[in-house]
């Protein structure tokens, strides 16, 4: 009877594993997908209604979920201060404050970060260019991670189930 | 002082550090200017100053606080509330107005589109141009120009910087507001340079009165007949009138029986008989009141007010 507990036992966990793998990738997906929307709301807050960055970021913040409602609202909240801290600077200590929990890869965070290097200091046209620029990374790299998780996912899981089995059947 | 944190927020923290160490009297304190590679001047009591960093002042650039090229974009990234794409609007005319009501004169390279200016690169001037509102700087003269609750028609005479704008803002808004002897009437104000009410994203940084209307950045001659036309204004309010449009302008709008209040640049009456435009005004008897003012004494000192005729009303000194 333990005997079955225990097969339960790996059988599950392994499994977990395979589908938690594969729900990372789903995550980061989205993370990027949610992302891009806020950077194509920020183009549009540029485009049509010139709004300062503190004000964008608020307007567009106001319509998020957490985290990155916290990080927008943040983020424009400190631009307010003035407290001789330059963008770049807000940028990166709001990100480290609540987007870190992110399931985000490395070149995720250091396009999101060079992104904010380019922030506030171009003229409008240049601006909307490096706004352009970010877009298409994020849809290259959301393209290719759905292509990845499509090859990877289901046998991800798979595997996470077989080696379950694997195990069972070595113990047993 | 609300006024002051206004103005130091836009600079780097180096320099607010500099400046908050400065031994002076910030009421008086007039420009700062940051130029690329260059010491730090200030323009103190309508003297010129080197700053040094430990935040003393000197008359020459021995030991003075270079500005560097960084601290430039750092202070136009404040200066531009981190948004200097929102601002090319501004950039056109050559300067940013902040909270507070200071102006801030740009120079730079600039970039021209068939024949307009489109924006400008590469920064390298700054001129920070501090307001300071003077309540009360026209108390003395307001009873001049009210004769039997009517407001005359003014005109200021005053070379630069002898603080005609701070005057002609004190007149507006007590005009406006009304005083003891007088009942406040509506002020239609023609902002061309955003220097009287200093607007900031629409709100005026200077008090201008309850019953004052500001066109902001507008050409005086359009702004004018605009204002006769919607705000029904009883005076209007202009600074610095000189060209053709502006005299016809004045004229349509004293037809209309709305009073004008207006500066220009000039040392005495006889000075702007010399300019051709403004004759017409002055052999036209179009203004029924001239006030002079100079400088060479203290800043906005009125030395005198003349009637329509030319007659002296009041000279400095008569009485002292």
């Amino acid at each position: 009877m333990i005997k079955w507990i225990g097969v339960g036992f790996i059988l599950f966990s392994c499994g977990g594993i395979g589908f938690e793998m594969k729900n990372k990738l789903e995550k980061r997906i989205e993370a990027l997908r949610t992302i891009k929307r806020i950077i194509f709301m920020l183009r549009g807050e540029i485009k049509y209604g010139n709004a300062p960055l503190g004000e964008a970021f608020a307007s567009i913040g106001n319509r998020m979920e957490s985290p990155y409602r916290e990080f927008l609202m943040e983020t424009a909240k400190e631009m307010e201060h003035l407290n001789g801290t330059t963008f770049q600077g807000i940028w990166k200590q709001m990100k480290e404050n609540y987007l870190k929990g992110l399931p985000l890869l490395k070149k995720d965070w250091d396009h999101l970060l060079d992104f904010g290097d380019h922030l506030g200091y171009l003229d409008k046209e240049m601006q909307l260019n490096t706004i352009e620029l970010y877009l298409e990374q994020l849809e290259e790299e959301i393209l290719s991670a759905q292509g990845n998780l499509k090859k990877n996912g289901k046998l991800y899981q798979s595997l996470g189930i077989m080696g379950g089995i694997l195990i069972t059947i070595l113990i047993i | 002082m609300n006024k002051k944190e206004d103005f130091m927020k836009i600079f780097t923290s180096q320099i607010r550090i500099i400046l908050s160490k400065l031994q002076i009297d910030f009421e008086q304190l007039q420009e700062i200017r940051l130029r690329i590679q260059s010491p730090l001047l200030i323009l103190y009591q309508n003297k010129e100053f080197y700053v040094r960093e430990d935040g003393t002042l000197g008359g020459n650039r021995e030991n003075a606080y270079i500005i560097s090229k960084n601290e430039i974009k750092e202070t136009m990234e404040y200066i531009s509330n981190y948004s200097l794409y929102a601002y090319e609007e501004e950039m056109k005319q050559g300067f940013i107005t902040i909270q507070g009501g200071h102006r801030i004169g740009l120079a730079g390279k600039v970039i021209m589109e068939k024949d307009m200016i489109k924006s400008m690169k590469y920064i390298s001037f700054i001129n920070v141009r501090l307001s300071h509102q003077m309540k009360g700087c026209a108390d003395g003269i307001l009873p001049y120009m009210i004769e039997e609750n009517n407001v005359k028609h003014t005109l200021i005479i005053s070379p630069p910087r002898c603080g005609k704008t701070t005057l002609l803002r004190d007149m507006i808004r007590q005009l406006s507001n009304g005083t003891e002897y007088f009942k406040g009437v509506t002020v239609g104000v023609v902002d061309e340079r955003s220097e009287i009410g200093a607007c900031y994203m629409g709100v005026p940084q200077n008090e201008l009165g309850v019953r004052t209307d500001i066109l902001d950045c507008c050409p005086k001659a359009k702004g004018m007949l605009m204002l006769i036309r919607t705000m029904s204004p009883q005076v209007i309010a202009v600074d610095e009138i000189g060209s053709r449009e502006d005299i016809e302008a004045i004229e349509y709008v004293i037809n209309c029986g709305c009073k004008l209040i207006a500066t220009v640049h000039g040392s005495s009456i006889e000075d702007i008989r010399t300019k051709p435009l403004l004759r017409e005004l002055l052999q036209e008897h179009v203004f029924e009141r001239y006030i002079i003012l100079n400088n060479k004494r203290k800043v906005g000192m009125v030395t005198e007010i003349f009637d329509s005729q030319g007659t002296p009303l009041y000279k400095a000194g008569a009485f002292a």
